[in-house]
């Protein structure tokens, strides 16, 4: 340890830190601009100077390293007096003009100008001519602002991977740049938001809520994003009764970030709130009492085809909606409607992974924050782009800081395809094809061959590669190179998502041979692949095998009765699902918003937004996280447990439900923040071949 | 004795009236504070001349040639020259029009207004032209103290003419200061 005295205080410290975190972990507060915890220092704002017994002169602390002995003064007059003229020279080379800014009350540079007693600039101003560039939809850069602290330049690097964000010019001429030079709306950015959140004025902000009158404080609230399986810790800021924005927070999993629908997907603009039941009559939507809507189903239920054969009806429930929901539902449709047909927009794609695990739950899968560790992934169907933005974040960081590899399996183009080591594109239907070709040019190599089993290995090498190249369209060639990558990298992660082609079990079990084939991680022991599927709720839905109805493929002519949970989501359900919906003759629906599935229902209930209730919610790692609830229900809107409880009561169910005793036990098992223990440990799986296409 | 007491003077050039609302926000302290100065000119007593005084509070940036002639002639007549509010100490919401050239300032509020049919930029000899830029007014003159707020509250206000009238330069150590 490192002994230094800071401000007649002693303080020791590990080798490698700087001045600033040795004055921090002793609670000096040292003023900065530019530093940002998570990010690299590069010493822009002079905020943080220090002086140093024996040094010439002041030296920025966040990146003078700390030595033994050293005695460092953080509070001088003259320091004082240097930060403020700083101060007054960020002022006076752009234009800050504090009570027309969105960031007042609540910006780093105004802060400090009243820290340091700025009562006015004695520079003169330079009144720059600046542009503010508005062509990106949800995120401002106000140039005038900007103090080319270069913070959002380095999460956007460093953090996000991006990388769309830089500085162009020098001196006086400095400006942040999107790519080279275009504007934001029209560049490589993927409107994570990152930028907004780390920016210390109100030159990066967000244009939802830039005309909102901001108070000082806003109290934030910690709860969990229910958009994907990463299950993201966010930060909601409340102004009233409204939400102001979403910062990503520091959750095990996104560790700080949040991709585009955690930070403005939550927050944009939706259709109207349905607000009281409706139900058909007549031909039209009309507003009923809950009571009438509930002895409608309760009709339907006692007559036609359904009353006969119960098995005539199934559910829908939405994977955004907490533990609690999904097992209710489950229940509901079981024990009160009488069918085992209830499932998930995802249903295909979770049972299809349930079934390649075996059929029930596993733990000990890869984790988000394996990537930062992984030396090569491999994307099987997946594009983490699309909906589980922090993951494609932290390979992205792979890729390009550590020059890690990337081996994509994907029938289509992603934003990695460019930058993939190997890129193979199996044609339609046939990746889990590619995928057991690729474990037979891996069985090449000694280790992965010594965990096959012997009937493994000699169904493998029966397996012609000019076959799977017929029908993959992919060059063995190709594959060998892959499978050379893989064998070789240290820590490999396989990611699979619901880009797999070849429906049923197929894909999901072939990509789980290939990460059993790489063995478990040396250090951690867990296997190294992660299923990534959908909302907050896809991992529990999987595991609860809630896939027993999927709305994209049933066959209309079997169902009569159709409840659908679609929460608050915007598109509920695929165009395929929609359609067969129409065809159903009597749905019952539970949803937020006036979506297009509202003119297809028979019974319309409201429900509440994700905002709104709390809940349970595992992500794709297994980790168990509770949401919190943000914002007061509408107090006439029940929400799904109790809609459902009312509904089952007017259906004859005696009693009340509660809703943790139909929560699956193995939810019991782990509290918050821990991972599931339950089932067996994905790396005593076994390796098991899928059937080959035709067979 | 009205000769024992301070003799004082307020203005705004380029303001929005704000920090004399704040001002008069004073209110019965007014009553103290006219027991210690007298009001000479000001927007409050439209007294027109500016006569020696030893404090002379200016609202307002300089943002014409009037602002400027009115500003110099308060720095000739006053001993004490305070900038009351951002606008005389930041330059502030004024200053927004400085990414702009004058001329097309003009064009917009008075003949490219949405509202307008024919309007013209008022062109007469009377009417006093804009300068190339809104300045704060220390870029023009020697400024004593600056009081900042948009507006200032009647707190600071009075927290600063209690620090001038004790001969201290206020620095706003003791009561919060504010830009907006």
């Amino acid at each position: 340890m490192l002994k230094l005295t800071i401000d007649d205080k002693a303080v020791e410290i590990a080798p490698g830190a700087t001045i600033l975190e040795a004055a921090r972990a002793v609670g000096i507060d040292i003023p900065t601009l530019c530093h940002e915890d998570g990010l690299s220092d590069v010493g822009a704002c002079r905020m943080c100077i220090v002086e140093i017994e024996g040094a010439r002169r002041p030296v920025p602390s966040c990146t003078t390293p700390a030595e033994d002995g050293m005695v460092v003064r953080t509070q001088t007059p003259a320091l004082a007096n240097l930060r403020k003229q700083t101060l007054e020279l960020l002022f006076a080379e752009r234009n800050h003009i504090c009570p027309a800014c969105t960031r007042s009350g609540h910006c780093d540079l105004q802060n400090l100008g009243y820290r340091f007693g700025m009562t006015h600039v004695r520079y003169p101003y330079l009144h720059p001519t600046l542009p503010v560039d508005q062509s990106h939809p949800q995120i401002a850069l106000d140039h005038n602002r900007c103090i080319l602290c270069t913070r959002c330049v380095r999460v956007c690097d460093e953090r996000i991977g991006v990388h769309t964000l830089d500085v162009r010019g020098r001196g006086g001429e400095s400006m942040v740049v999107a790519d080279h030079g275009v504007p934001l709306g029209e560049s490589s950015c993927i409107s994570c938001g990152a930028c907004i959140q780390v920016c210390p004025t109100g030159a990066l902000f967000e244009k939802r809520t830039s005309h909102w009158q901001h108070t000082d404080d806003v109290p934030r609230i910690r709860t969990v994003c229910p958009s994907c399986d990463v299950g993201c810790a966010i930060d909601v800021a409340l102004q009233g009764d409204a939400i102001l924005d979403v910062h990503a927070a520091d959750g095990p999993a996104n560790r700080g970030l949040v991709c585009r629908h955690g930070r403005f997907g939550l927050v944009q603009a939706r259709p109207a709130r349905l607000m009281q039941p409706r139900l058909l009559k007549a031909g039209t939507l009309q507003p009923v009492d809950a009571s009438e809507a509930y002895a409608a189903v309760a009709n339907r239920l006692t007559t036609g085809l359904v009353a006969a054969d119960r098995q005539r009806a199934a559910g829908v429930v939405s994977t955004r909606l907490p533990v609690e929901v999904l097992a209710v539902f489950k229940d509901f449709m079981t024990n009160v409607i009488g069918t085992t047909r209830a499932g998930t927009p995802l249903a295909r794609h979770t049972r299809a992974v349930r079934q390649a695990l075996g059929g029930e739950a596993v733990h000990g899968l890869a984790r988000v924050a394996d990537l930062d560790d992984a030396d090569l992934t491999v994307t099987v169907g997946c594009d983490p782009d699309e909906i589980q933005g922090v993951v494609g974040m932290a390979l992205r960081r792979g890729l390009y800081h550590r020059k890690a590899n990337l081996v994509e399996v994907n029938a289509g183009e992603t934003g990695f395809s460019d930058h993939a080591t190997v890129r193979l594109q199996p044609r339609y239907g046939s990746d889990a094809t590619l995928l057991t070709g690729l474990l037979k040019a891996m069985a090449g190599y000694t280790p992965v061959r010594d965990r096959l089993d012997e009937a493994t290995r000699a169904a493998l090498e029966a397996l012609d590669p000019r076959d799977m190249e017929g029908a993959t369209g992919c060059a063995w060639t190709d594959v060998k190179a892959a499978a050379a990558r893989i064998v070789s990298a240290e820590r490999p992660v396989l990611l699979a998502g619901t880009g797999l082609t070849r429906p049923g079990e197929a894909g999901p079990r072939a990509a789980l041979n290939l990460a059993l084939a790489c063995g478990p991680d040396a250090e951690s022991g867990r296997l190294g692949l992660m299923f990534l599927l959908g909302g907050a709720g896809a991992m529990p839905a999987t595991f609860m095998g809630l896939d027993a109805f999927d709305p994209t493929t049933f066959d209309p002519q079997s169902v009569d009765l159709l409840v659908l949970l679609v929460g608050d989501e915007d598109k509920p359900l695929p165009k395929a699902a929609r359609e067969r919906i129409q065809a159903v003759p009597f749905t019952v629906l539970l949803a937020t918003y006036e979506t297009p599935l509202v003119d297809q229902a028979d019974v319309v209930l409201p429900a509440p937004a994700w905002s709104e209730r709390q809940g349970t919610f595992v992500n794709a790692e297994g980790r168990v996280q509770q949401a919190a609830r943000v914002l007061a229900k509408p107090t006439t809107i029940p929400d799904e447990v109790e809609t459902l409880a009312r509904l089952g009561e007017a259906l004859g169910r005696e009693g009340v439900v509660d809703a943790m005793a139909s929560v699956p036990a193995w939810m019991d098992q782990a509290g918050e923040g821990d991972l599931l223990p339950v089932g067996r440990p994905a790396r005593d799986l076994r390796i098991i071949l899928p059937d080959s296409e035709g067979a | 004795m009205a000769d024992e007491k301070i003799q004082l003077a307020t203005v705004w050039l380029c303001g929005c009236a704000g920090c004399h609302m704040s001002l008069l926000d004073l209110d019965e302290r007014l009553i103290e504070l006219a027991e210690v100065a007298d009001l000479t000119t000001s927007p409050v007593t439209d007294v027109k001349a500016v006569p020696p005084v030893d404090l002379a509070l200016v609202e307002g940036g300089v943002a014409n040639e009037d602002n400027l002639r009115i500003l110099k002639e308060f720095r000739r007549q006053a001993k004490v020259l305070v900038a009351l509010g951002d606008c005389a100490g930041f330059g502030c919401v004024p200053m927004m029009r400085n990414a702009f050239p004058a001329q097309d300032v003009l064009d917009r509020a008075y003949a490219l207004t949405e509202s307008t049919a024919s309007g013209a930029v008022p062109q007469d000899d009377e009417l006093p032209r804009l300068t190339d830029k809104v300045r704060p007014i220390h870029e023009h003159v020697k400024v004593d103290a600056h009081i900042p707020g948009c507006p200032p509250s009647a707190d600071v206000i009075w927290y600063a003419i209690q620090e001038l009238l004790a001969g201290r330069t206020p620095t706003f150590e003791d009561v919060p200061m504010s830009y907006t």
